[in-house]
Order: C-alpha cells, then sequence, then structure tokens
C-alpha cells in the first residue's frame, strides 16, 4: 500500500483501527432476551502512519479517541478491530513482546504515574530488570544525566520529594533508559506549570535530536502541537479529520474543525476576539449520521448528513482531508 | 470607584511544618465593572486570594489585613453578614465544576433555590412560574442547548462544560456586583473555553459586573481582562493594563512568561525557558523571591526585598525600575 502521507520511511503504520467498548455491562438475563448491545465507538477505522525519527502529533479534544489511538498504537490496549505494522512487521501476539522492547510511554501526570514511595533510582531502573546491577546503574545514569538531572542528587529521594517538572523528568529518564525506537508522549506537559513546560519541551526536542526517537505527541493544545511535530493528525469525535505536514496544516487548514480550534485558541493578543463555534462534540454512543462535525459546520449541506467523508489527499502532496468541501466531484453527487 | 479594596492582605496556612504566609502584603484595587486577571502558576497563592475574599478558607487558613467590599469590611464581618454578601455580592465560581452543584438536586430545583435567596434578599415573594422564566433566560443566555431538557437534569447527566455553564447562569440569576471565577475554563476544551471567555465578557459587559478571573494561562487571561494581575509565590509582582503587560511586560518574570508561550515550530527556534522553578513556601530565597530564576539579577536582589514602584501607570516589584538608594 502507498502512503497516504509522507515519502519518508515509517515506523508504525495502523491500518482501520476501530476500538469499541461496550457501554453499559449487560446481565444473564439481558443476553437471553437478545438485548441489543451498545458500544462507544471511541476509535472508529482510523489509518495513520508514524514516519521514522520524526514527530508525529495527535490533536482533539477531550473523547476524541486520541488517547485510545495512542495506547492501541504502542499496544498497551488491543483493538476491536485493525491492523498495525511496526518497522513493516505485522504486530500479532507472537511478535507482541519483542515489539514493545522498542516502545516506551511518558503518562500525562507525573503525578499519578510515578509511585511516591519508590525511589528514582528504583523507578529509573525498573524497566532493565534483565540487566546486571552495574550495566543499570550506568544506564540509568546515563539517562538521568541525559534529561538534565544530577544523578546524585536524586538517585536516592523518592518520587514524592520532587517538584512536578523534575517528577517528569523521572518519567522521561525512565522512559529512555531501555533504549527505544518509539515514545508515545501522552499530554507530557499539561500537567505542568507554564514556565515549567517549556522546559520540558526543550528537553523533549533535545533528546530527539540526540537519540533519533520517533515521538508520538498527544495533546490537546494545538498550539504545543504546532512548535513540537513535524507531522500531525487532527482527531474529531473518533476520526481523522485532518492530516499531513504540521507547517501545511498550520498555514493552510482545510477542515472547518481544524480551523475552529485554531480560531479558538487564546493568544496573546489583548483585545483580540476570540471566534467561538457554538456547540460541543457529539456523543460518541449514538454519533450523528455522515460527518460527525456537521451538526456543528457553518458549511454543512445536504450530503454532509448522509454520507461520511473519506480521508483524501488534497494538493496532491502531504496534507489530507476528510471533508466533502474537498472533494472534486461533489456538486455531481 | 473599587468594588474590591485590598490593602496589606496576608494569608497564612497552620500546617504541620509550622505556618507558612501564601499571600504576603498584598495591595490591589478592583475597579467596578472591569476584568481583573490574576495570573500565577501553582503555589502562587491565587486561588488563595478568592478564598480570602469571600471568606471560604479551609479552617487552617487565617487572613489580616483589609478587604472591603465597596464600604464594608469584610475580614471583621460576622459570619452571618458575610452569608448574606456571598450569591447575590460576591459570587465565586470554583475551579472544580463537578464538586459545585448539589449532587441530588435536579438543575431546575438549585436554579430556583438561588433566585429565592435573591428575592428573599430583597424582601420579595418568590414566584414559581415566573422565576422558572428566568432560571430558563438564563440558561439559554449561556449558550445552554436545549434550556428546557437541561432544567430537570442532575449535574452527573451534563458534561464539565455544560456545569460549568449552569454555575455561571446561577451566578447572573444572583445578579453579583463581584464575580470572582476561579479557572473557570481549565476543565474545559478548547472550543467550550472559547464559548465560555465570550459569554463571561459579555455578560460582564451588560450587567457591569467587575469580574477576578483566576487563571494559570497568560493567554487565556489576556482574552477576558482589561487589567492582569502577576502572582509569583505570594507576592504581586506586576498589576498594570493587559495592553502593557502583555506587550511590554516589565517584570522579568513576565517577561519570561510571555516569551516561553509556544509559538511557531521547533525547527526555527528554541522556546525560551526560564530556569528551576517556583520556590516552596517552606523554603524562600531571601531578598526578591523571584531572584534564583532571574536572568537579570544582582547583589541587591539576594538581600532585599524589593518593594512595588509605579512605572508607566504600571506597579512593578523589581530593583531594575526601583531608582532609590539602597538601604
Amino acid at each position: 500500500m502507498t502512503s497516504l502521507l509522507s515519502s519518508e520511511e515509517n515506523l508504525v503504520k495502523a491500518e482501520d483501527i476501530k476500538k469499541y467498548f461496550l457501554a453499559e455491562k449487560s446481565g444473564l438475563l439481558e443476553r437471553l432476551a437478545h438485548k441489543r448491545m451498545s458500544y462507544i465507538k471511541a476509535v472508529d477505522g482510523v489509518s495513520v502512519e508514524i514516519p521514522k525519527n520524526r514527530t508525529t502529533a495527535l490533536v482533539g479534544e477531550s473523547g476524541s479517541g486520541k488517547t485510545t489511538l495512542g495506547r492501541i498504537l504502542v499496544t498497551l490496549e488491543t483493538p476491536s478491530s485493525g491492523k498495525i505494522y511496526y518497522g513493516g512487521l505485522l504486530v500479532d501476539e507472537k511478535n507482541l513482546k519483542e515489539v514493545r522492547k522498542r516502545m516506551q510511554i511518558v503518562f500525562q501526570n507525573p503525578f499519578e504515574s510515578l509511585d511516591p514511595r519508590m525511589s528514582i533510582r528504583e523507578i529509573v531502573e525498573e524497566p532493565l530488570f534483565k540487566l546486571s546491577a552495574d550495566e543499570k546503574q550506568s544506564r540509568a545514569k546515563a539517562a538521568l544525566e541525559a534529561v538534565g538531572l544530577n544523578y546524585n542528587d536524586v538517585y536516592y529521594r523518592k518520587a514524592r520529594d520532587l517538584s512536578g517538572g523534575q517528577r517528569q523528568r523521572v518519567a522521561i529518564a525512565r522512559a529512555i533508559a531501555p533504549n527505544p525506537e518509539f515514545i508515545l508522549l501522552d499530554e507530557p506537559t499539561s500537567a505542568l506549570d507554564a514556565s515549567v513546560q517549556s522546559q520540558v519541551l526543550n528537553l523533549l526536542v533535545e533528546l530527539k535530536k540526540k537519540y533519533n526517537y520517533t515521538y508520538l505527541f498527544i495533546t490537546h493544545n494545538i498550539l504545543v502541537a504546532r512548535y513540537i511535530s513535524d507531522w500531525i493528525y487532527v482527531m474529531y469525535a473518533g476520526k481523522i479529520v485532518e492530516a499531513g505536514n504540521t507547517e501545511e496544516v498550520f498555514e493552510k487548514p482545510l477542515h472547518p474543525y481544524t480551523k475552529l480550534l485554531l480560531r479558538s485558541v487564546p493568544r496573546l493578543e489583548p483585545g483580540a476576539k476570540l471566534e467561538p463555534m457554538e456547540g460541543e462534540a457529539p456523543s460518541l454512543l449514538n454519533p450523528p449520521p455522515g460527518c460527525r462535525f456537521s451538526p456543528r459546520c457553518p458549511y454543512a449541506f445536504d450530503r454532509c448528513t448522509k454520507e461520511e467523508p473519506r480521508l483524501v489527499q488534497v494538493s496532491g502532496g502531504a496534507h489530507a482531508v476528510a471533508c466533502h468541501l474537498y472533494d472534486p466531484n461533489r456538486r455531481w453527487k | 470607584m473599587n468594588a474590591i479594596t485590598i490593602r496589606d492582605l496576608s494569608v497564612f496556612y497552620r500546617t504541620p511544618f509550622g505556618m507558612v504566609k501564601v499571600l504576603d502584603g498584598l495591595d490591589a484595587d478592583f475597579e467596578e465593572g472591569r476584568t481583573v486577571g490574576v495570573v500565577g502558576e501553582s503555589g502562587s497563592g491565587k486561588s488563595t486570594l478568592g478564598f480570602a475574599i469571600t471568606r471560604l478558607l479551609p479552617p487552617a487558613g487565617s487572613a489580616k489585613g483589609s478587604i472591603r467590599f465597596y464600604d464594608t469590611e469584610l475580614l471583621s464581618l460576622p459570619q452571618k453578614r458575610m452569608r448574606e454578601i456571598r450569591g447575590t455580592g460576591i459570587f465565586m465560581v470554583m475551579q472544580d465544576p463537578f464538586s459545585s452543584l448539589n449532587p441530588v438536586k435536579r438543575v431546575r430545583d438549585q436554579l430556583i433555590e438561588a433566585l429565592q435567596v435573591k428575592y428573599e434578599r430583597r424582601g420579595e415573594d418568590l414566584d414559581v412560574p415566573r422565576a422558572e422564566k428566568e432560571a430558563l433566560k438564563r440558561l439559554s443566555d449561556v449558550k445552554l442547548p436545549d434550556p428546557d431538557l437541561m432544567m430537570l437534569k442532575y449535574p452527573h447527566q451534563l458534561s464539565g462544560g455544560q456545569i460549568q455553564r449552569v454555575v455561571i447562569a446561577m451566578g447572573l440569576l444572583l445578579e453579583p456586583r463581584v464575580m470572582i471565577a476561579d479557572e473557570p475554563t481549565s476543565a474545559l476544551d478548547v472550543s467550550i473555553q472559547a464559548q465560555v471567555i465570550a459569554l463571561m465578557k459579555e455578560l460582564q459587559q451588560n450587567y457591569g459586573m467587575t469580574l477576578i478571573f483566576v487563571t494559570h494561562d497568560l493567554a487565556v487571561a489576556s482574552a477576558v481582562s482589561d487589567r492582569i494581575l502577576i502572582l509569583y509565590a505570594g507576592k504581586m509582582l506586576e498589576f498594570g493594563d493587559v495592553e502593557g503587560v502583555i506587550k511590554e511586560p516589565l517584570h522579568p518574570y513576565t517577561q519570561g512568561l510571555l516569551k516561553s508561550f509556544p509559538a511557531g515550530s521547533y525547527k526555527d527556534h528554541e522556546l525560551y525557558s526560564l530556569k528551576g522553578m517556583p520556590p516552596s513556601f517552606f523554603d524562600l530565597p531571601p531578598g526578591c523571591r523571584f531572584s534564583p530564576r532571574c536572568p537579570y539579577v544582582f547583589d541587591r536582589c539576594t538581600k532585599e526585598e524589593p518593594r512595588l514602584v509605579q512605572v508607566n501607570g504600571r506597579l512593578v516589584r523589581c530593583f531594575l525600575y526601583d531608582k532609590s538608594a539602597e538601604q
């Protein structure tokens, strides 16, 4: 299959991923009565490509399915259907263990993701359990120093003694200690203070340059995504609505939802009027027919409420959008 | 005229490790009918300020100094009188939307309860059908879809954004003179956040309400406020008109915050970042509290505490602008 977006080599590729969660547990009686079960369609038929040695951002609001998709891509969650390729290899039960060794995760909130009673040493050495004690220590030391922490200062301290920024650095050190190729960063800066957020973003850029990691950066903040990423996917209600080269998407956003996001993010311009768009994201239990953004879309027309738009390439290059407005055949349908 | 006048306000918390002073000698005027954005990072004392004004500090907290609501001194007011000011005088929107409504009462009943308070204080009788109409109108003012249905729902049936708007609608029903909003939008998605900000601005202008908008996000503050107050480790570092503070920040901390705001791409430039992190209240640095992180720090900063000086109509606490002789 040819690549949708980039001519670059992909490290991870996912095809037609779906993840449905059962909305309510059904008991024996319901099952005997063949009651229809309802599902939350958190991710509904999504294909993504994550180019090697690049940062790919996954942007969306809460409930867009971005975190679920991210977890599926690092095999933390099994999709209801769909295929994942890692380095060209189809991920299945047999090679799952091997594949997992090559990926790591940094979670959003370091106050929850690190055990407050474990020492920094235990936290960073934990994923290196197969190595000898000496090797563990030298790897942990290198990782802690790479994230800008003084090894002797923090090694025996407990996670609870550190500030949010320091804890997030520890979480990053723990992720890079086993030498992964692919790192999932799930909102790594949103729990941090403004003055610490930029330190962590800079650190991530520096580490990528040094060790050639491939990042998948999940965020709700479109300005952070713009800063950190080379490629971007915009999600809405379980679907990818726009994807492409970050610069192109920001210079020429196509999907009405991407435009809405860009207009409603506050920037440092006093007096600048935000232009909010009415409405909220739809329920994933019962998404609207056709395009899921159509109930809020100012440009919606007939076809939008009937037919679901596919993600198609535009401008012959590294940019794709799922919107009937950009379908050259729309007039004849 | 000032709606809220604060003089030499200090707030202390009793902790197992001793007393900490989370607000230290704050002087600030909140002019009637304007919006002040109170900006600070976690531990700056910004939420404490809201709780001190409404006298809702936790039992371990105590406030010293003076907080005047128009002509009434709040800190020495008996609880009973204070209760009469809360709601119709000063209304506070709390940070966590899920804890601000009663979980076992319908939206309708909670809104009518608020109206009952308003009418009682005015010495009028509550006319339920009229109150219901009033509540419906405010629910549509805050752009909630299907207000009729909304009235019949319980809080757990609503999303965070919807609850936050119900709370704001309740605030509007009470027609307070002052509204304090503590991070009202940080639990919301950007598209909803923009709706709430636009709404608060519009209502504030229509009702001439004074708004104190507490946030950690300088960009959000710049979108709502007329004036911006920067708090850092319990001290006010800068206070002035939004245009000036954003376009020409004076204090090195404000400058750093502005410069570290993500813009552009990593390919073009590295983000500016302030070194270090905000200090702990148990271990405050001597002299200026920002001095360990300040790029322009000099001798005097670590020895003496800077006072507030006026520069171009703005207040700033920094020796770079204080030409007075060293003591």
